[in-house]
């Protein structure tokens, strides 16, 4: 958090500033984006400058001046041993790019299109072992009853954890949404539990699999590239699969129920159904018309000239994303739910450039198997309540609750 | 300035011409040519912006271990000619380079 009347930089004379705590835009942070974004492509916050048209985050995105924060941010902040820890060893896209280019080409290995692809069938069959337990119901609690459970098994298979053990680490990897809160610190507790929790089991997992390795799962092949390569270190090992398996799969459990509150408040439902070919438009457009990841955060590492403006080394600029998928300019029309928009390029969903998310292809193909199988045993849906997820100016969005009711077909 | 044709599996073509030292992948974005995504920005960390090389023949050795390694996960197959758009600058010497965009890139 900063105070607006400390964020200034020659030439912004007139910069409109937001603000976050209204209730103007607890009610409706997209008219209030949108306001914003009419005046200036760029405003002020408590957060920080933040950049809101299209052009400029594109430009923001692939800048070589701009980078995500460090891990001194961390300590600043006044983070704890386990947080620190993770910081310098799991999370990928605070690590120096000495450090993270090689790690990251070894995730690939994991998220990789193809490989991610050769889960499609696991996919499906776990999200319908958790349809079957209520599609008699005419009614479902979607996040509750499906999406919270479904990216983790999957996620979990294919970096070989046991299905078995899911519940012994579930709570402690959802409380890594602290992770994205805005303020971070108060959530420091929490997060000091919940990665020592993940981290020892994750440290024990991997013993047992160097001991016993399997064919085909991630957490063997990343121990041979370890044995054989010598490029991934036992710490790094560790935190990057806390990293990978747990602090991903929050992000998928909402954007598909919200592309689900979508697709039927949008009239698209049947049409889905019908016409299967349309999948692949439907999530861009749902991506776009509900992110969750709402901005990403950079920082100034040299002085930067981004817009026309010069802001100096070391400036907090957060990239809207929520603004900019509404930007007139390149979606017109923003708020129609419109899937034949051509946005399959969008550089907002998961991001663009270096840190662009690695799990990108698996979390399309989560999104993609779900609907298929929902649209396909579910008729006459409607949407009962959505639950409001957290505050609008947290960094990731979604519902909280999504309760339907539906006829099975 | 060197030219750049790009052909796309549906038999259409595009051609760009490109500065020198820009890279393939760039000029591509840059012109709005279809087929290639370079979601990385050209950084060695996807293989987004993969294409076969088809002239000048030799241009697929040239590859660094690194992205090497990326190509091994390219959404299309890789051939001897595969190479990341991304690491292939525009210099004289490669004015008329043709090169085929896959049928997928993710």
């Amino acid at each position: 958090m900063v105070q607006v009347s400390e964020l200034t930089v020659a030439g912004d004379e007139g910069m409109p500033v937001i603000n976050l705590r209204g209730a103007e835009f607890e009610r409706d942070p997209r008219a209030v984006l949108a306001g914003a974004l009419a005046k200036s492509p760029v405003v002020k916050s408590r957060r920080g400058f933040e950049f809101l048209s299209y052009a400029l985050i594109s430009e923001a995105l692939l800048s070589d001046k701009l980078d995500t924060a460090g891990p001194d941010h961390y300590t600043r902040l006044g983070a704890g041993g386990a947080l620190l820890w993770f910081v310098d060893n799991g999370l990928l896209s605070t690590m120096s790019r000495a450090r993270h280019d090689p790690i990251r080409r070894l995730m690939l290995r994991a998220f990789s299109f193809r490989n991610v692809d050769r889960q499609r069938a696991q996919a499906r069959e776990t999200a319908e072992l958790l349809l079957e337990e209520w599609i008699e119901d005419g009614r479902v609690e979607l996040i509750g009853q499906l999406t919270e459970y479904y990216p983790i098994r999957v996620m979990s298979r294919m970096i070989g954890i046991p299905q078995e053990d899911i519940p012994r680490f579930a709570s402690a990897a959802h409380e890594l949404h602290l992770l994205a809160a805005v303020p971070m610190a108060p959530g420091f507790p929490r997060l000091e539990a919940a990665l020592g929790t993940l981290t020892s089991y994750v440290r024990d997992l991997v013993a047992q699999r160097r001991a016993h390795p399997r064919d085909d799962d991630f957490i063997t092949t990343l121990l041979a590239a370890q044995a054989d390569e010598g490029r991934i270190s036992e710490d790094e090992l560790v935190g990057n699969l806390v990293n990978l398996v747990f602090a991903g799969m929050g992000t998928t459990t909402k954007q598909l129920a919200a592309a689900v509150h979508d697709i039927v408040r949008n009239g698209r439902w049947e049409r889905l159904y019908e016409h299967p070919e349309d999948l692949q438009a439907t999530i861009s457009e749902c991506l776009r018309f509900s992110p969750v990841t709402q901005f990403v955060v950079r920082i100034a590492q040299e002085d930067a000239e981004l817009g026309g403006l010069r802001y100096p080394q070391g400036t907090r600029i957060i990239l809207n994303l929520l603004a900019a998928s509404r930007d007139p300019e390149k979606f017109p029309d923003p708020d129609r739910f419109d899937i034949t928009r051509v946005n399959d390029e969008s550089r907002l969903p998961f991001g663009w450039g270096v840190h662009r998310c690695l799990g990108q292809p698996l979390a399309r193909l989560l999104i993609e198997e779900g609907l298929t199988l929902l649209t396909s045993r579910m008729t006459d849906v409607a949407v009962v309540s959505r639950e409001r997820g957290p505050h609008p100016a947290q960094m990731l969005s979604g519902p909280g609750a999504l309760t339907l009711t539906f006829s099975r077909r | 300035m060197a030219w750049v044709t790009y052909q796309h599996s549906d038999g259409t073509s595009d051609k760009v011409d490109v500065p020198v030292g820009t890279s393939v992948m760039r000029a591509a974005l840059a012109n709005n040519v279809p087929g290639i995504v370079g979601e990385c920005g050209g950084e060695l960390m996807c293989a987004t912006c993969h294409v076969y090389v088809l002239t000048p023949r030799g241009l697929g050795p040239g590859r660094s271990e690194d992205e090497d390694e990326m190509l091994d996960f390219a959404a299309c197959p890789r051939r001897p000619e595969s190479r990341l758009s991304c690491q292939i600058r525009m210099s004289d010497q490669f004015d008329g380079l043709i090169v085929e965009t896959p049928e997928a890139q993710n």
